[in-house]
This record gives C-alpha cells, structure tokens and sequence, in this order.
C-alpha cells in the first residue's frame, strides 16, 4: 500500500513539473493529453444567424456570396474530426431574416442545428417574432436545450421546455451554461412575449455562476448571452457584465451584430480572466475558442491568438 | 490503523485532486470568416434542398429593375426614402379604397425594420424578403403635432431613419426644423399617420404613438405591398430610382 502510494507521489511531482515547464513556454507536449494529464475542449459558436441558411446571394451590396449555416457545418464537421471535445452553442436570433423563416418558421433552425450537433442555444428577441408558440414548436424539433436563466415562463406555454441552466460532461470536463435574455419591452410586442417575465440579468448571471460552480461544481461555466456587446448609454451589456462576474470563463454573446475580430479578453471581480465573443450575424462568421484543462490549478495564462488566414 | 488512515487520507486528497480540473490555458482564435473558401456540409446540404427547392420558384420571380444600389444611411438614404414614402402611398390607397374621409400625411419607418440593401439590377421577390423579413402590417395612426414633434426629436436623436411627408432638420442630435407638408407643425391639431404595426405598439421606444386619438389596422403586409408596388412603379416608369430630397438634413 504504502509502495503504491510512494510511486503515486513521484509520478504526480514529476508530472507537476513537466506541466510547470510546459506551461512556462505555453506550449504543451503532446503526450499530455495522451495521457490524460491534460484536457482540451474546444467552443465553437455562432449567433444571430437569422435563418441564414445559405450564403448571401453573389449581387449581395454588402456580403456577395459570403456567410451560410450550410458553411459553417462544414468548419464544424472538421474541428470536430480534430478535436472530438468539441461544444458548440448559439447565443440566440437563430429566427427572422430569410424567406425560411416566413415559409418554415423557426424549427427549420433547429433541425438544421441539431443535425449539426448544437450543444445548447439562448433565446434572443426574435425568436418571439412568431409567438410563444413557434419558440415551443422549434423546442420540440431540437435535440439540444434552449438555455435561458433571466426569462420566467412559469405563466406561458413554454413552462418546463426552457432549461434555466445545463451541465454538459465532455471528456470529463463539466461544462455549466446558463442563459441571459435582452429586455423585451419595447423591443418585442407585448402580444408576441404574453407572460413572460424578465428578470435583471446582472443578479440572475452572479445567481446563476455561483450555483454551476459552487453547488454543481463545474469546471467551466459558460454564459449565452443576447444581451448585447456594449452601448453608449448605462445598459447592461456582455462588456458590462463580465468585470462584474467570478466565476463565468466565456460569454458567448449576440444582438448587437458585432464583428469583433478576435474574443476579448476581460477581467473578472476576482482578477481572473473572462472571455467576451460575438460573430457579426447572418453566419457571417464563426467563433473558436480552446480551453485547456489540468488539475494542478495553475493560474490561467492566455496564449497568443491564431491568426486565421 | 495509521496506515489506514495515512491511506485514507491520500485517496480524499487524489480524489479531490482528479475531480477539480482547472483551465491552464486559453486559446483564442480570430473569428473565422465564412466566406466561398469554406464548402458546403453536404448533410446539411441535402437536408436543405428539399426546403430550398419549394421556395425557390417563389423567390426567384422579377419585382423590378433599380438604376442604382438602394442602401440605407442616415440622415436620409435612397432605401429609406423609398420605402417610406411606398408606406406613406399604402396609406393613401387603403383610404381611397375603403372611401374613408382621411388623408395620411406622414409616414415613419423604423430604421433598424429595413433589414437589407437592394442591389443595382434585378430585384426578386427574395431581395424584398429580405428587405422586409418581418410580417408587419400597416397601421394608420391620428396623432397630435405634438406627438409629431417627439417623433421627429427622436428621429433626429438617432441621427435619421425613414420619414414622408416630413423635413426634418437636425442640429447636434437635436431637432432644429420640422415641417408637415411644407408647414409649421401645429402642436394642438392632429395628423393622420402611416407606420407599422410594430411601431404603433410602441416599439423601437416609440411612446408617443401607444395612445393614438384614432388607429385603423389595415391587415396590409408592408411586403406584399412593397412587391406589388414596386412592380406597378416599374410597369409604368421603368428602371427605379429616387433622388435624395433633403427631407432629414443637419443644419450647422
């Protein structure tokens, strides 16, 4: 026993500092993973694809023949093959904006999303577009939950099909999601939203982190916000919201369209980093984030952007 | 019994250690951009084309020609002027239609409700899709000058958006000058109004218009209006263009 123990002890020294040098170079061998030592999880996500289905048309004045979820699936199918740890989300506007949407509604979405294997989604302001209902009958044509923690749908027909949260377990790593929806009176007609009720999205996200990471224990928790990236004016927003959070490592955001670039990187009320990202719109363009796990508790080190030609 | 418990105690702390696992590095990637490099997943593919193909005839049939690009842009800008004063004629129509004793004098088109560009060329039903994605209906409202007046403050606090039947004159973000018809606005008459439903029901922070002196709601898509009216203008004057007109200007 006492032998057993020993040779534990030297294997997790030695590997501590392998790790330790590794990290000083911000390189990891490959035999790392291999072994387990190591985990890596990639995010893929997208949002306010508004039935973006298919590439702009070739006369487009602004996207000739660019964007497309029929595009999109392909990057996702192949980082897949790379990488099987892989998670993909949407941060909501799924709905609205090509004649899909008129002819097929939103579940259209949602197939399409869920043969592409989706992990969880939000729920933006469009996705009202048709009523609570066309949201229930997208919901019931998706293998994968619409996540939103800040709108009560107690009173309406969507009560129990929306999860207020979701922890998803990919090669042993716990991922806890939950959802923040934009407000919705005077952006969405009272008649489209009925009962539901918006709540401050601030006190539901510090609820909501607080909860994956402490009760559920999760190891990343990540937020699908609609939200919004940033205003001029004192409106909540992903920007906003992130220096005020401690435990959420990425907000994957939307309804703003903006086109950022590359993920930004902010500080946390504990001094920690945090991931702000959003992709444009009308699947323009796709988001890709690497998260890299040990458990020796190493202080997180951001490496360099790739660059994609 | 020390053994056991050394052992004990090494198996709580391995297992607390494997059951936290702790990010060591992050990866960022700059978004990738979806452009003709990229293919198509041909499962999704096929999964569209059924959907894709029983649209399609549809979307493809010619609305009308346009001489230039109709892009949209504050303060005024070819897309919004067209497609206002295409609702503010809707209006008109429907009260001549339905011998209905009111002129609309004005329109208000929400800036962020065009939700496209229309190229030079060709334009289908889809580019109009496009355009207008949404299944608003035309909503005509009587309002105060006064309530004119606000939604010209807000229109011009925003820089611009789609109005007819209006001059409006911006001054560092605020209204300057305001005209209805070429006249001074009259804050305790009233003025009959063509916007969308949407609108009426106050969104886009559109207060002013939720308590309207009188409302009609036409059951009037804008799209299918916007089609059809498009065509006939086409039919009859050929290519499509619009001057701008000056009707949202800054004043220095």
């Amino acid at each position: 026993m006492g032998e057993y123990i020993m040779s534990n002890r030297r294997t997790f020294l030695k590997q501590t500092i392998l790790g330790c040098s590794a990290l000083s170079f911000g390189l990891f061998p490959e035999e790392l993973f291999a072994s387990g030592e190591l985990i890596r999880l990639t995010i893929m996500h997208t949002n306010d694809m508004h039935c973006h289905i298919d590439p702009f048309p070739a006369d487009h004045a602004e996207y000739p023949g660019k964007g497309g979820l029929v595009r999109i699936a392909s990057i996702i199918s192949k980082t897949r093959k790379e990488n099987p740890n892989l998670l993909v989300f949407d941060g909501g506007d799924m709905f609205q904006g090509t004649p899909y949407f008129n002819y097929f509604k939103g579940e259209i979405m949602t197939e399409l999303m869920s043969k592409i294997g989706y992990d969880a989604g939000t729920i933006g302001n469009h996705e009202f577009d048709n009523g609570l209902s066309d949201i229930l009958m997208a919901i019931k044509k998706a293998k994968f939950p619409l996540v939103s923690s800040n709108y009560d749908f107690s009173d309406t027909i969507l009560n129990g099909f929306v999860k207020d949260h979701h922890i998803i377990e990919k090669g042993g790593i716990k991922v806890g999601i939950y959802g923040l929806g934009i407000e919705l009176d005077g952006l969405v007609g009272k008649s489209n939203y009925g009962k539901t009720i918006y709540n401050d999205p601030l006190q539901t996200a510090l609820k909501m982190e607080a909860v994956l990471k402490n009760d559920y224990h999760c190891d990343l928790v990540i937020a699908l916000s609609h939200l919004g990236l940033s205003y001029e004016h004192n409106k909540i927003s992903d920007k906003s919201l992130a220096p005020q959070t401690k435990f959420t490592d990425l907000i994957i955001g939307g309804h703003t369209h903006s086109f950022v670039d590359k993920p930004i990187v902010l500080n946390n009320a504990l001094g920690k980093s945090i991931i702000v990202n959003q992709v444009g719109w009308a699947a323009l363009e796709v988001g890709k984030i690497e998260f890299i796990l040990d458990h020796s508790g190493k202080k997180k080190e951001i490496i360099t952007t790739i660059r994609n030609s | 019994m020390r053994r056991f418990l050394f052992g004990f105690l090494t198996v709580l702390t391995l297992f607390s250690c494997s059951s936290h696992l702790f990010v060591s590095q992050i990866n960022t990637t700059s978004n990738s951009i979806i452009d003709s490099s990229v293919g198509r997943d041909s499962a999704i593919e096929s999964l569209v084309k059924p959907y894709r193909d029983s649209i399609s005839t549809i979307m493809n049939k010619l609305v009308c020609v346009t001489a230039t690009p109709f892009i949209k842009g504050k303060p005024e800008s070819k897309l919004t002027n067209l497609v206002a004063d295409i609702i503010l004629n809707c209006g008109i129509d429907y009260c001549r239609q339905n011998k209905l004793e009111i002129q609309p004098v004005a329109s208000y088109v929400n800036y962020g409700g065009l939700r496209a560009s229309l190229p030079q060329g060709e334009i289908t039903v889809g580019h109009i899709f496009e355009l207008m994605p949404f299944e608003n209906e035309i909503v005509l409202i009587k309002i105060s000058g006064e309530s004119i007046e606000k939604m010209a403050e807000k229109v011009a606090g925003r820089g611009g958006e789609g109005v007819s039947g209006l001059k409006i004159g911006i001054q560092g973000g605020s209204l300057k000058t305001l005209k209805i018809n070429g006249k001074d606005v009259d804050r305790t008459s009233s003025y009959w109004l063509v916007t969308n439903d949407y609108i009426a029901n106050g969104g886009d922070q559109m207060n002013m218009f939720l308590d309207p002196l009188e409302k009609i709601e036409t059951k009037q898509k804008i799209r299918d209006y916007l089609i059809q009216s498009l065509g006939e203008i086409y039919k009859k004057n050929g290519v499509i263009d619009v001057k701008l007109d000056g009707r949202i200007y800054n004043e220095q």
